[in-house]
């Protein structure tokens, strides 16, 4: 892998790494709301539709369950699509087509059809979009038998992700928070592939670990700016891909740090960190000094309110606290 | 008290807000108790109330929870059927995005006085898309209350709350559920939600189980407590709300947990309580908490196939015996 | 023709929202605020003829777009306004926004940003009218986008099959707009059939295609359904063809065609620049007036009167919305089982 120190934002690496996987297979499109001449909403597709042109970045109508139906469909038929719901709360449009068809067309034909699509969308609150446009719904495909999720947390891993996902043979889901496309970061040039499954140790620490997913990444990363200056060391996990779960190297890190804080940006209750919690909890069982702790979105909508969403979304304090009371 | 099935329990509910709540709307009635059974008295309501009552609407799931959603907010409550959980999922716009947030999002101007009625689970013999057991998604969401009733008085007396409730609430049932006969409380009964049940009581290990995996839990508390391990069988009857303290109360006393339900593993229902024991009664804990479930992978068409899939008491059993090594 | 008395209100009911919605713009100029807001300017004579026609007892689902109903319902501005502004004294105690500006006491349900959402809840709304059967019945307003997501198939082939009391007004918003996404504005008429209305005619629904910056043909079709479903000839379906306002930007409406001029009404020589085609030819707030000022039903004078009233309406809201305080933070915590 050629190292460089060019510096590209997150939708920009992402947007690089769909534009090189379609040079390199024609059997490749994308499809989604605006994404075409208007190059999306957050320009996340800029240049896709210049270079690629009307048969390759197609424009739909507001038909979510149509345009994904396509996409399976396509799949199946052998292309590689990318799909583009514009947000996760919209995964509610498509759920028949993504649960009982996209994620057990290859276990129900015996392996006889493989369903290679990606699909994007964002996630994350902000900018006060209200409570439809602002859910980090991931722990609901994450639920579904047969689907893969990415989540990445720089623009590195956005473009290593991104074509390890269109070269998956499996339905991967693609999660990214709207509110990281500007971060900026250093991006390898060329063939660059983040491997699904495998975990990043995104800061080394001994006491603590901090397991973050997107932009949590960030929040644990100044949490653990901050527990420095009190003196405890914690160690960043940022799992990358949510299915499959890295869970060795997250139980790994906890079992060193005997401690554990599980960062997420959707909803806490039945959620992500529900399920690293209780994984971690289980597997590092005789390490654990003390509680493996959650911190997730509050169990109410996200209010259509700059100071009310605010409280929608965990913050580097309330990770300090919790670590601060382990430490009782 | 008089004997009924579970079905029958479910239908006593809804034939008596029928009657006592003259603006309520049922819908998807022709799947209330299944294809063979019969019920005089839900006959009745059909043709007492033919206004009122649609009991096979177009299969337009999402239409069908907007027509449930948006005759609650006028004030008219309404019960929607949807037969299956594997098809309700095309309503889970409505049911997140209108019934959920109505409430909050107007800042307490509107009430969602809606219940949405499904099964869940392995449909015997059925094909893989039927068989889903979806609740732990709307769990994750805000606003919408779940019933998982595992005996006809329980059912009987959480349907009535679910009916008199201000509140979006999603009732699923077991197929398996539905004919079993039980005692249940005759005239007006209701069972408040959050309360969670204990249903038989064990100092050695925790067995939080839902739905119809409450039976196959006591059966392997029998087969324990004939080697001499004392199970006690936590039944949480609403997962939203949850009766977080009668769950923690068990694991402080017996330190081993086992969770049983039909969810899948990944951000299941079992995961949830995993976190919370983990997290509320760390000092407590003998043993790592253990979560059975189906696999993490589509279920398949035919009883042979869906063997592995089935939670028995046998894997209870194994379960337990883990957490006590 | 309309009564006088209604068609004064009509036209001081869209001059109110042209006014109100001038002032939300200028407001996301001036003030910082943030989110998405949709403006119903060139749609004032949908809402405000239709709401003229309704009864206390009547249900309203609407949309993003849905300033000029709430406005047209004659919901106190001033809360209206602290609403879309996030403030603590809106309607839904700042949490809906623009988008889910909803106000339960004037009929309206729960206001969606779900597109095509409120089609489903109109359904249920007029199912509820049907219990009742006191003559209630439901108007459901949604875009043309609306259609375009399968609920609204969906709940319009419900509608057919029980007869229910529901109007379904899609407001069609996107007529002769061609260059939508190059302005980045949302996607527009991305629907293969040519008249929508053609849609709900397949199920067997009354349905008129109308001029939607027309109060006479709005009030016309609108009087006549309303009537049908009131005497249970139901469900109907308007599709209301408006020209597309040259302001209109997704994220950010910007007021080319500037403060409304209402010498436009007596003086057409007056109106010029860029956008005098659409003024002359569409703007339905000048063409009402045109209308009633050469009918002698309305004189210059009065109309300088009603436009002062309305400003002073419309500062009034703008002030209370502004004195009102953010919610706290925690307040956004409660509240979501009832």
């Amino acid at each position: 892998m050629q190292q460089t120190e060019r510096q590209i934002s997150l939708k920009a690496a992402v947007i690089e790494a769909i534009a090189e996987e379609f040079r390199r297979d024609p059997e490749t499109f994308y499809i989604g709301e605006d994404v075409g001449v208007a190059e999306g909403i957050f320009k996340q597709t800029q240049g896709l539709h210049a270079e690629f042109g009307d048969r390759r970045v197609i424009d739909t109508p507001i038909s979510e369950a149509g345009m994904f139906g396509l996409t399976v469909g396509a799949a199946v038929a052998g292309m590689r699509p990318v799909v583009e719901i514009m947000f996760s709360d919209f995964l509610t449009l498509v759920m028949d087509q993504l649960v009982n068809h996209a994620a057990k067309i290859h276990y129900l034909s015996g392996g006889g059809f493989r369903v290679p699509l990606v699909l994007r969308t964002a996630i994350g609150v902000g900018g006060v979009l209200g409570s439809t446009h602002s859910q980090t719904l991931y722990a609901w495909p994450a639920h579904v038998p047969g689907l893969k999720l990415a989540a990445p947390s720089t623009p590195a891993d956005a473009k290593g992700l991104m074509t390890a996902a269109i070269r998956d043979d499996n339905p991967v889901l693609y999660f990214e928070d709207r509110m990281t496309y500007n971060l900026k970061g250093p991006v390898p040039e060329g063939e660059h592939i983040v491997e699904l499954g495998v975990a990043d140790i995104k800061r080394k620490g001994s006491d603590v670990t901090l397991i973050a997913f997107s932009r949590m990444v960030h929040v644990a990363l100044e949490a653990a700016d901050a527990l420095a200056a009190k003196g405890i060391s914690a160690e960043v996990v940022d799992p990358r891909s949510i299915v499959p779960l890295d869970t060795e190297t997250l139980i790994d890190s906890v079992a060193r740090t005997g401690r554990a804080v599980v960062i997420d940006g959707g909803h806490e209750s039945y959620g992500i960190g529900a399920e690293v919690a209780a994984t971690v909890s289980e597997g590092a069982f005789d390490y654990l000094d003390a509680p493996v702790m959650r911190i997730g979105a509050p169990h109410n909508p996200v209010p259509c309110s700059k100071p009310l969403e605010a409280m929608m979304v965990p913050s580097a304090d309330q990770v300090v606290a919790k670590v601060e009371r382990m430490y009782g | 008290m008089s004997r009924m099935t579970f079905a029958a329990g479910m239908v006593d509910a809804v034939v008596a807000r029928m009657h006592d709540d003259q603006t309520m709307t049922l819908i998807g009635s022709a799947y209330l108790l299944g294809p063979a059974a019969e019920h005089p008295a839900l006959n009745a309501v059909r043709e007492r109330y033919a206004d009122r009552v649609i009991d096979e609407p177009p299969i337009s799931e999402s239409a069908v929870a907007g027509l449930a959603i948006g005759s609650a907010m006028s004030g008219c409550r309404a019960l929607a059927h949807f037969g299956l959980a594997a098809f309700a999922v095309e309503a889970w716009s409505q049911f997140i995005h209108e019934a959920g947030v109505a409430h909050h999002q107007s800042g307490g101007q509107i009430t969602v006085p809606a219940v949405f009625v499904m099964m869940h689970g392995i449909m015997p013999i059925e094909h893989s898309q039927h068989s889903r057991s979806p609740y732990a998604m709307l769990a994750n969401c805000p606003g919408i209350q779940i019933v998982l009733a595992s005996t006809p008085a329980d059912i009987k007396g959480l349907m009535t709350t679910a009916l008199r409730s201000d509140n979006p609430t999603v009732v699923m049932n077991h197929p398996l559920l539905m004919a079993m006969e039980g005692e249940v409380p005759d005239g007006d009964f209701s069972i408040p939600f959050g309360q969670a049940e204990v249903r038989r009581a064990g100092d050695d290990v925790t067995i939080v189980a839902t739905s119809h995996k409450v039976h196959v839990a006591l059966e392997a508390a029998e087969t324990l407590a004939a080697d001499g391990v004392s199970a006690e069988v936590v039944d949480p009857r609403t997962i939203v709300p949850l009766d977080r303290a009668a769950i923690l109360s068990s694991v402080r006393k017996t330190g081993r947990v086992v969770v049983v339900d039909d969810s899948p593993r990944t951000c299941g229902f079992g995961a949830e309580i995993g976190a919370l024991v983990a997290e509320s009664a760390f000092d407590d804990l003998k043993a790592p908490v253990v979560r059975l479930s189906p696999p993490d992978i589509p279920i398949p068409r035919g009883t042979v196939a869906q063997t592995p899939f089935r939670t028995t008491p046998e894997k209870v059993v194994g379960a337990v015996r883990s957490v006590l090594r | 023709m309309i009564d006088s008395a209604q068609a004064l209100a009509i036209f001081e009911s869209m001059l109110l929202i042209r006014r109100f919605e001038e002032t939300v713009i200028d407001l996301w100029a001036t003030v910082e605020t943030e989110g998405h807001r949709h403006v119903y300017i060139g749609q004032e004579a949908v809402g405000a003829t239709i709401m003229e026609l309704l009864r206390e007892d009547d249900l309203i689902l609407t949309t993003h777009r849905n300033h000029g109903h709430v406005l047209a319902r004659g919901a106190d501005p001033g809360r209206a306004l602290a609403e879309i502004l996030g403030r603590a004294d809106g309607f839904n105690k700042g949490r809906g926004g623009s988008a889910g500006l909803t106000v339960r006491a004037a009929g309206f349900l729960a206001t969606t940003g779900q597109v095509g959402g409120g089609i489903g809840l109109g359904i249920g709304a007029a199912q509820a009218q049907k219990i009742r059967g006191r003559g209630g019945i439901c108007v459901t307003f949604f875009g043309d986008g609306g259609l375009e997501e399968g609920i609204g198939f969906e709940a319009m082939n419900i509608a057919a099959l029980y007869s229910q009391p529901v109007l379904l007004v899609c407001e069609n918003n996107s007529v002769g707009v061609t260059t939508g996404r190059a302005q980045n504005e949302w996607s527009s008429s991305s629907m293969a059939a040519e008249t929508l209305g053609d849609i709900p005619r397949a199920l067997g629904i009354a349905t008129e295609v109308v001029a939607g910056e027309s109060v006479t043909d709005v009030h016309e079709a609108a009087s006549r359904l309303i009537g049908d479903l009131r005497e249970g000839r139901a469900p109907a379906f308007i599709e209301m063809r408006t020209r597309r306002w040259p302001g209109s930007r997704s994220f950010n409406p910007q007021l080319v065609t500037g403060v409304t001029d209402l010498d436009g009404v007596w003086d057409p020589a007056s109106v010029t620049g860029e956008h005098a085609d659409w003024i002359n030819r569409y703007d339905p707030v000048i063409g009402y007036g045109r209308d009633l000022f050469r009918q002698g039903r309305i004189s210059r004078s009065e109309i300088v009167a009603m436009n002062e009233r309305v400003c002073r309406t419309v500062e009034a809201a703008r002030e209370f919305a502004l004195a009102s305080p953010l919610p706290s933070a925690e307040s956004g915590l409660t509240g979501t089982f009832a």
